[in-house]
Formats: structure tokens, sequence, C-alpha cells
């Protein structure tokens, strides 16, 4: 006999949320800050955090995303900040192809969240203004900018 | 160009690595979470929030900036003033109104901000601090987007103080930057790294602890505030408080001088190219709130000008290359230069098409 594991309420809920979320989660977070170290603290931050937060969260899944992302964003204004002026930030994102690579080193951190949240992660202008904490219309020219950078790089002959 | 949406399924390689144990684990762990040394915070009784730290937290507002330059200004005032008050002042022994609450060890009100606690303890290297001896207390009250609480006193011959700032935007307030000092005789701040310390909707009372861990200074510093109710924008101070402009300010990064800026809301609008009405129009859809400054040559040489203050498009010339900013309060402005040679001529006292009053 097959007994349940019986969890508390909240404990399940964020639990349901991780095994749902957590991998288009995590690789947008990888794919956002190029640091897998970031990726992995802001990710896991963000759902102790909801845990802690228990039944206070209405839409935990939501807010999960958009804590990820403001701990991520955190880290890299940090990183920012500690860096040698003139010297680039590294970005690495080795497992996938060096034209994805190079096109998301390309945009700049912003454009970049707003390609991966709504490109990858499937959120609406609304919901990436929410994740970011900016505004609709911000978003929107953001992502037209970034294509418009994008098509530069990908239009090539052999892009 | 591919579709971006196939083109980024190539994510879909990356492994996620296991993290729901390390996750368990910080839940569990004590309030504060250390990471890579920087305090992160996460209240114990966290109160539910109409928005999360998250959404809060991007948009670093402009209050952060203020609070870091007043301090060094509200400084040297409280440093002249403070000692005379300190005698004056019993521990718990607040002026304001309010009852504290049964075991409150310490209530400091200061008119617009208020902090009870149950207890109090600053540790600044080897010397600790409970907040119990003759205070001051006094807050900048800001605006409805920052305020201050300034607590002052002497323990043990040494002089300690609790400096909290606050943002808020139009649904929350929260913590942006706390201070305490070190304990030395030539006493100097630590700050503790904060970011929407106890982030609690309008008109609402934080309750929770408070446990924080500085290092920037000559000596590690902590603060714990066991018991918090504190109380930064009260009831009154709600949702439709802001103006347009605050609600603008609300919403401004740090440093951001100009809406064009990346991540702003005008950046890469074109507005900087469009005719003053239509930039009008645009601005109006925003929601922002804005003035025009209409600059015309008043001599023929044209080394002599004037400027017009409007509330709509004023009716010629072009957006100025960077002719966009904002001002403190959030406004936005617009310039508009007009290359015709017109004479100066009376304006209305606020403006052209602008509300009296």
């Amino acid at each position: 006999m097959q007994i349940p594991l019986e969890l508390p309420a909240d404990l399940a809920r964020i639990d349901l949320v991780y095994r749902e979320h957590s991998h288009r989660l995590f690789r947008s977070l990888l794919a956002y800050t190029g640091d897998r170290v970031i990726a992995e603290d802001a990710m896991a931050e963000a759902f102790a955090q909801a845990l802690r937060r228990g039944p206070a969260l209405r839409q935990p899944e939501r807010w999960v995303w958009r804590a990820a992302f403001r701990i991520a964003a955190g880290w890299l204004k940090d990183r920012e900040r500690y860096t040698v002026s003139g010297v680039e930030p590294s970005y690495e994102l080795d497992e996938v192809s060096p034209v994805l690579r190079e096109a998301l080193a390309t945009l700049p951190v912003g454009q970049r969240a707003a390609v991966i949240l709504h490109y990858y992660a499937d959120l609406s202008t609304s919901d990436v203004a929410a994740v970011l904490g900016s505004t609709g219309p911000a978003v929107r020219v953001a992502l037209m900018r970034a294509r418009r950078r994008l098509r530069t790089l990908l239009e090539t002959p052999d892009g | 160009m591919a579709d971006l949406r196939s083109f980024l399924s190539d994510l879909d390689r990356i492994e996620r690595p296991d993290l729901w144990p390390e996750v368990e684990r910080r839940a569990a762990a004590d309030p504060i979470t250390t990471i890579r040394g920087t305090t992160r915070w996460a209240p114990t009784s966290a109160q539910p929030s109409r928005r999360t730290a998250a959404m809060l937290s991007a948009p670093r507002i402009l209050a952060v900036t203020a609070a870091a330059a007043l301090t060094t200004g509200l400084l040297a005032v409280t440093l002249q003033t403070a000692s005379p008050d300190l005698a004056s002042v019993p521990a718990s022994g607040s002026a304001a109104p309010g009852s504290p609450a049964p075991g409150a060890a310490i209530v400091w009100d200061s008119g617009s901000v208020r902090l009870e606690a149950n207890a109090l303890e600053i540790k600044a290297g080897d010397k600790v601090f409970s907040g119990q001896a003759p205070y001051a207390v006094h807050s900048d009250p800001g605006d409805p987007t920052y305020r201050t609480l300034e607590v002052e006193w002497v323990e043990d011959g040494l002089e300690q103080r609790l400096y909290l700032y606050f943002g808020a935007d139009e649904l929350d307030w929260w913590i942006t930057e706390v201070r305490t000092r070190d304990g030395y005789p030539d006493a100097d701040w630590i700050t503790y790294d904060v970011d929407l310390l106890a982030a609690t909707p309008r008109g609402e009372t934080y309750e929770g602890d408070i446990h924080l861990v500085g290092g920037d200074g000559r000596v590690p510093g902590e603060l714990t505030i066991r018991g918090a109710r504190l109380t930064a924008f009260a009831p009154g101070s709600g949702p439709g408080a802001l103006s347009d402009c605050e609600r603008v300010r609300a919403s401004v990064r740090v440093g951001a001088e100009s809406p064009l800026d990346e991540g702003q809301p005008l950046a890469g609008s074109g507005i900087e190219e469009m005719s003053p009405q239509a930039a009008e129009a645009l601005l109006r859809e925003a929601g922002l709130c804005f003035t025009f400054r209409y600059q015309y040559p008043t001599s023929e040489d044209r080394s002599e000008g004037y400027s017009e203050r409007w509330c709509t498009a004023p009716p010629g010339g072009t957006i100025r290359d960077e002719g966009l900013a904002y001002l403190d309060d959030g406004e936005v402005v617009v310039f508009v230069s007009d290359d015709r040679v017109m004479p100066v001529r009376e304006q209305p006292p606020e403006g052209w098409d602008c509300p009296a009053g």
C-alpha cells in the first residue's frame, strides 16, 4: 500500500510551484545572469522566502519569479559595483550554442531579462514588468530594442 | 532572423540542480541568512503585502539617494543639538501619542515614525548597547515617499545612534538603510546593507524581529530588535496618497536623471523626435506628471532668450536633443525650442494652460 506523503498545506503549495516552475525559472535565471552561482542562490533564496511567508502569498508562483529575479538583479548590481572599472563582467552559459550565448551576452541586462521572460518564460509584457519592477511600455521598448540588436547579430550570413 | 522563441528553446538544454534541500535549509534557518557576506532579511512574522519585496525593490527609489545625501547634513545638525535633549527624555517615555504594547522596552516616536520593541541590542565590536538610556528622537518627515527615524543616546559614556531610512510607493513602505554608531569615542557609522527590510503595506505596522549584521566600519556591527512594531507611514498615507509626480518619483531608479534612461518609462519611446503635441499625448498615456519649457530667443542676434512654463504642449518648436529631465519631485520636464524670435510676454502665475494654484 502506498502511503501518501502529507505535507503542511503551505509547504505542499510551494513544493508544487518548485516542481512546476523551477526548471524554467532556473534556466531563465542562468540565461539572465550568466552566473550559475547567482542563479542557484537567487532561486534557492526566493523559494526559501516563499516558504517562510507561507499563507501570506496568494500567488506563490508569481511571487517566486519576481523574488528570484529581484535577488539576481541585486547580485548583478553588487557584482558590477565591485568590478574593476573597464572590465566587462563575465557571462558564462556553456550549456547552449555559442550563437545564443553571444546573443544574450550582447544584450544589456535589462533587455536580456525582458527577452528571456517574454520569449522564453512566456510571460506577458505586463507580467514581465511586474517581475522587473518596470512598466509595460518600458518593457515593450526594451523588447523592441533587444530585437533590433539581436537582428543585427543573428542575420549575419552564418547566423 | 530566427524566431526568438525557438532560438531561446536551446535554453532547455540547461540542467537544473536539485536546490530543494537548500531551500528547506534556508527556510528553517535563522531569519537572517547571510549569503556571501551580504545580509539578507526575512521577517519572522511576515505580514501579507499587496506588493512583494521583489516588486518593490527593483526601483530603488530616489529616496535612497535622498537618504544618503541627507545623512551628512543631518549629522551636523544632530551632533550639535542632541546633547541638551538627551537628559530630558526618559528611555521609553515617548512624548508622542499611542500606548505602548505591554512589555515594550523601547518606545521611540518622532511623531511621524514610531518604533516599539520588546528588546533592542546593538553590538559594535565588543561593546553592547541596549537603548535603555535617555534618548533624543526625531525624524526628517520627508514626503510621502521618504522619511527617517533618528534616535540618539549615550550609554556607558559612549554615543550610540539608530538611524532608519524609509522609502515608500503608493502601496508599501520599507526600510532602505540602517545605521548605528561603532562605539568608539570618535564614533563613526556602521552601515547595514538592507534592501526592502520590513516591507509593509502603507498605513500598516510592521511586526516582527529584525536582525542585521553590518561590517563595513572599523568593527562589525549587529543589530537585533525583538518584537519590533514599526510604523513609518501611518494610516492616512495609504493608496492614493501620492500625487502623480510622487508616484513617478517612487518608481524612478536611483541615479536616473532622465525618463529616457534605460529602464525609465520613456526609454526608447522616440519622444525626443516627436512634435510637442505628440509628446504630450504620449506623456498622458504613460500617466506621467509633466510640464514643458518653451524656449525662444528674444533678440535678433539670439544672445538672449526666454523660457515659458507650459502644462500642455506649447504652440511651436521642437523637442531639443536630450530634451527631457526629471525634477526632484518626479515631474518630467520637456524642453522645447522655437527658433522664432519673440518678445517676452507676461506669464500666467502657474504657466500657460496650467490649473490655478
